[in-house]
């Protein structure tokens, strides 16, 4: 099989990662490669099986509504590649635009 | 692990460390060497004295992508480069407990994703036996230092057989413990479903001995298992006693190296004069488990990786735009073999793609988990070999990514099912590269694990007959 | 009677923050107005490594709803993964539930035009918040996290609301249901409680057509409103023999209008699965019924009780019961002594004029106490003063906080005698009142 250039930009678009030169072919075929290989695995009988997530037997981990010290903001906003005073700084977010 | 009271603890690190000056520089196994910290930690332990704690000044190297605070936590990416997490992993805590002194963070594929050490995007680690072959992966770096006497013991992580791999390429002992027995928290996820932190360590009891110091319930992790962990050191002497072995009858059908087949051949007939119960059986999961887990794993992979965007840490490109900060720094962070499975993942799961490919290989899961069950109805333990090849040259298979999958075959369905399991080494090939043979045991029962792992290890008298490394080490390297 | 033109079918989803002390997944608290950025932790910040806990206080509240809404709880319910890219989102996936909601079909049931009106949910799932953007005049936009993981339920409504009021009607019912049961708040303008709606329009024996969804709708009048400027916007077009196009609409609550959401830089297919890093969520028999034993009276029921227990008409019963808080006092009231009708006048009156609030009260913080408040109703009623003397008295004692007898005393309105007289005369009347002074001391006023 091939992927199409239309769905690969749908992938990259969903994923964020923008694939860039010559990279881009050859990730483009062997994605290709790899998909056509996990293919393999609708030929094989599993009828009679619900899909499964999780593997053996746990009680419920659930926990007790108590707070606990949070992390100082410093620390916090230590790593930030833009901060922008207390908080964490963006490109603009356009969310919307006239009807 | 050594005996207490003939040397200190800062002789040992400072062993270590010396070790690390002399083979480090053409192995490469580690990203960062804490050799001042070391020192330090050691020196403490020394002002305190022994105090009992089972690893108490036991040198021991982690891979790099455990969290540890205030420390650079990279995963071998440059997306975190230099990023320092605030917070410590729970197994590096349990291992501080526990008396270790950690030396430093091993080299990866990045964030896990491969099996030979080379999709770093830091440096190449060398396999100790041969520096021209691959360690293996994705825990190498951790297989490659303990191999090459620069850590008594580290830790990795298992995916589809990060662990056990490598060990096997390495010569050295490795151990995943059943799905949540080892907590993830601070372990930056690959696949959540299927990673589990395990050991490496020259010997099974070494091995054992780590495990019961990192595992147990941690309430900052919801999968661990709410049960008190096995005591996996007690009895490791009486191996196989009343253990049934089962050995795939199909294996032939894969592709393996001569000198594999052979070892296992010779594993099950030396087993069989020692009279252990071996049953041929089908295998479960040996066709479909390496195209389940690649789309399992990454899948989960796909949404794992999701954080890292360029907003709160790490690598952020200059970028005008929000859609344009988001593709431009993953697209530089991320290297080749991480986009290909974020793609990858991320097919699987969009509409139209996703109950043929995910849901399915949900039903596979659930296929294999219920044949496994079956299985462990008759037999305690399954022996096969871990890897179907010894290491391969670097650089070898980089260009054909399904080969490489492909020599994940017999780890992968024991991650599958969350079931625990071994690489003990086994034999070397013609070329001098060691060979591992693997044991999975039913869910929980480490126990058993360990016992047949010592079985194995008696019987192939592995570190007896063989010394590592280059002639002039020799000296150094051997019987400890 | 004209023929319809276009019937309106639309579905509210509305998404309501739990009251609990820690947010949904980590131990940072979940309240809300701290100074940016210091209610995280590496979970809720979404830092490598990190895993979410469940906190079951949650699970209980979004129980509690779904018992109040006749929600089937599920046994085995599932936490799924909702991924997409956004800078509030710092996992750029969100913790929710998807093919397996902790509730489903149940109802809710408000007064509309008199008439009980019963809207269909078809469920009622956990799931965390995100952090806060706030758009920077400078041109880029800032995060702050503190909100990033307080627990949410969205109640999802069925597509049977056919108007503009009717949604509106359906939100107050649904406020005021959450502020019954103590699980939120309800305030919308800190955004506790948040209202995105989805409307499509057909022509009367048509299937349904392609629905447009507003978010952001967060106030009862924008509800309302931007409700309204959509069906007409649809109408526009369909009239033009257009096609409606599946739009994601965004309220702009400044300048009253709607806006159109960008989408073309962004893929829409959330790619939902199992969230690995939890396990199914298993709620048995006797969770469910611990929690069915804290449910309140809720309030058409107890509007029912007022009107037949204590005679009142059903839009006082209505305004009575519209906040627990309020319905609460009233009883108070009546229990304190005071006629049931005469309690109802003085605190729709009086009181709420007072308060100035029918939708946030309280009876701790009420101008007068609910049994000062009878005492002076027992003297209006009892003729020791007259009913415009005994409104004078009430603001006297709203400034004074003084007992009505002390009140009357100060500004010589009675003929009786001296305080203690008057004191002993109110006591007597209440007394009198045994059935309802018992009630009061049981501290049970269902
Ligand atoms: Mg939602
Ligand atoms: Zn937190």
């Amino acid at each position: 099989m091939s992927l199409t250039e239309l769905e690969l930009e749908h992938l990259e678009r969903l994923a964020r990662v923008k694939l860039t030169g010559e990279s881009r072919e050859k990730l483009r075929e062997q994605l290709a490669r790899i998909i056509e290989f996990v293919k393999q695995l609708q030929t094989i009988d599993t009828a009679g099986y619900e899909t499964r997530a999780y593997v053996g037997e746990f009680e419920p981990a659930l926990r007790e509504d108590e707070t606990k010290p949070c992390l100082p903001r410093e620390e916090v906003l230590d790593a930030a590649p833009q901060k922008e005073r207390e908080f964490f700084g963006v490109p603009p977010v356009i969310e919307a635009d006239e009807l | 692990m050594y005996r207490v009271g003939t040397v200190t603890v800062r002789e040992i690190v400072q062993s270590y460390l010396d070790s690390i000056a002399r083979r480090e520089p053409r192995i490469r196994a580690f990203l960062q060497v804490f050799s001042e910290a070391a020192l330090d930690e050691a020196a403490k332990l020394d002002a305190k004295g022994y105090d009992g704690r089972p690893l108490f000044g036991i040198p021991v190297a982690i891979k790099d992508n455990l969290c540890t605070r205030g420390i650079p936590t990279t995963c071998a990416s440059k997306i975190l480069e230099g990023y320092r997490p605030p917070y410590d992993a729970t197994v590096i805590g349990r291992l501080r407990a526990a008396g270790a002194v950690i030396i430093g963070k091993t080299n990866l594929d990045e964030f896990a994703m491969g099996s030979s050490c080379e999709n770093s995007a830091f440096q190449i680690t060398h396999n100790p036996w041969n520096e021209a072959y691959a360690p293996g992966g994705s825990s190498g770096g951790s297989a490659a230092s303990v191999a090459a006497d620069m850590a008594l013991a580290s830790l990795g992580s298992d995916t589809g057989g990060s662990i056990r791999q490598p060990a096997s390429l390495c010569g050295v002992v490795g151990l995943k413990g059943t799905y949540g027995r080892v907590s993830r928290y601070g372990l930056v996820a690959f696949a959540s479903s299927l990673d589990q932190i395990g050991p490496f360590a020259r010997d099974v009891r070494d091995c054992a001995l780590v495990m019961e110091a990192i595992a147990g319930h941690d309430e900052r992790d919801a999968t661990t298992i709410p049960k008190p962990s096995p005591d996996l050191h007690t009895g490791l002497e009486k191996g196989f006693e009343g253990l049934r072995v089962a050995f795939p009858s199909d294996l032939g059908k894969w592709e393996m190296d001569a000198s594999v087949k052979e070892i296992a051949a010779r594993t099950v007939d030396d087993l069989a004069g020692d009279s252990v119960p071996i049953a041929r059986v089908a295998l479960p999961g040996m066709e479909t488990s390496i195209a389940a887990y690649y789309i399992l794993a990454n899948a989960e992979a796909s949404s794992n990786l999701a954080r890292y965007d360029g907003v709160r840490y790490g690598l952020r490109s200059s970028s005008k735009s929000l859609a344009d900060m988001y593709d431009e720094t993953r697209g530089e962070g991320f290297g080749d073999e991480v986009k290909r499975r974020i793609l990858l993942g991320t097919y699987v799961l969009s509409s139209g793609y996703y109950d043929a490919y995910y849901t399915k290989a949900q039903q596979v899961k659930a296929l294999i988990c219920a044949q496994f069950e079956e299985l462990f109805k008759s037999s305690d333990l399954i022996l096969l070999p871990t890897s179907p090849t010894p290491a391969f040259k670097l650089g070898e298979r980089l260009e054909d990514p399904i080969a490489m999958y492909l020599s994940d075959i017999f780890t992968t369905p024991a991650n599958i099912a969350g079931l625990p399991a071994i690489s003990v080494p086994g034999g070397l090939s013609p070329e001098g590269l060691p060979i591992g043979m693997q044991l999975v045991a039913g869910w929980g029962e480490e126990a058993k694990l360990m016992r047949g792992a010592f079985g194995l290890e008696r019987m192939y008298r592995f570190r007896e007959q063989y010394v590592l490394g280059p002639k002039e080490e020799k000296g150094h390297n051997g019987g400890r | 009677m004209a023929a319809v033109e276009f019937e309106t079918v639309i579905g509210l989803e509305v998404h309501a923050q739990l009251v609990t002390k820690s947010k949904a997944f980590c131990s940072c608290p979940a309240v809300y107005g701290g100074e940016p950025n210091t209610q995280t932790c590496p979970v809720c910040l979404g830092l490598p490594g990190a895993l979410p806990v469940l906190n079951n206080e949650a699970v209980s509240m979004a129980i509690l709803m779904g018992l109040a809404t006749g929600c089937r709880i599920a046994p085995r319910s599932v936490f799924a993964r909702k991924n997409y890219f956004y800078p509030d989102c710092p996992k750029n996936y969100q913790i929710s539930m998807y093919d397996k909601p902790l509730c489903e079909e149940g109802r809710l049931e408000f007064k509309l035009d008199g008439e009980i009106r019963s809207v269909s949910l078809e469920r009622i799932h956990l799931e965390e918040d995100a952090g806060k953007l706030i758009h920077a005049d400078e041109g880029g936009s800032l995060v702050d996290f503190n909100r990033c993981g307080v627990p949410l339920i969205e109640i999802v409504s069925k597509p049977e609301i056919g108007s503009p009021e009717e949604a509106s009607r359906y939100l107050i019912a649904l406020r005021q249901l959450l502020r019954y049961l103590e699980i939120c708040d309800g305030n919308m303008e800190e955004g506790s409680l948040r209202c995105d709606v989805n409307i499509s329009l057909r022509r009367p024996g048509d299937k349904l057509g392609t629905k447009t969804e507003i978010k952001n709708l967060n106030s009862f009048k924008a509800v309302e409103m931007g409700i309204r400027f959509e069906i007409e916007r649809q109408a526009g077009v369909l009239r033009s023999g257009g096609r409606i196009e599946q739009v994601t609409n965004l309220w702009d609550s400044t300048q009253k209008k709607l806006l159109t959401m960008r989408s073309k830089e962004y893929a829409h297919d959330y790619r939902y699965f199992p969230e690995p890093d939890l396990l199914p969520l298993d709620v048995d028999g006797a969770w469910i019924e611990r929690m069915r034993a804290a449910l309140p009276e809720l309030p058409l029921a107890r509007e029912k009780r007022f009107r037949e227990r204590f005679g009142l008409p059903a839009y006082d019963a209505g305004v009575l019961c519209a906040e627990k808080g309020l319905a609460d006092y009233y009883e108070t009231v009546v229990s304190s002594g005071s006629d049931p009708k005469l309690a109802a006048n003085w605190v729709m009156r009086e009181i709420l004029e007072e308060t100035k609030s029918g939708t946030e009260f309280e009876g701790a913080s009420a101008p007068v106490s609910a049994e000062r408040l009878a005492e002076l109703i027992v003297l209006v009623s009892g003729g020791v003063i007259s009913n415009s003397a005994g409104r004078e008295v009430f603001k006297e004692m709203v400034k004074s906080l003084d007992p009505a007898a002390k009140v009357v005393e100060r500004l010589g309105l009675t003929q009786v005698s001296g305080e203690r007289e008057l004191e002993q005369w109110v006591s007597e009347v209440i007394v009198a009142n045994p059935d309802e002074v018992a009630r009061y001391k049981g501290g049970k006023t269902q």
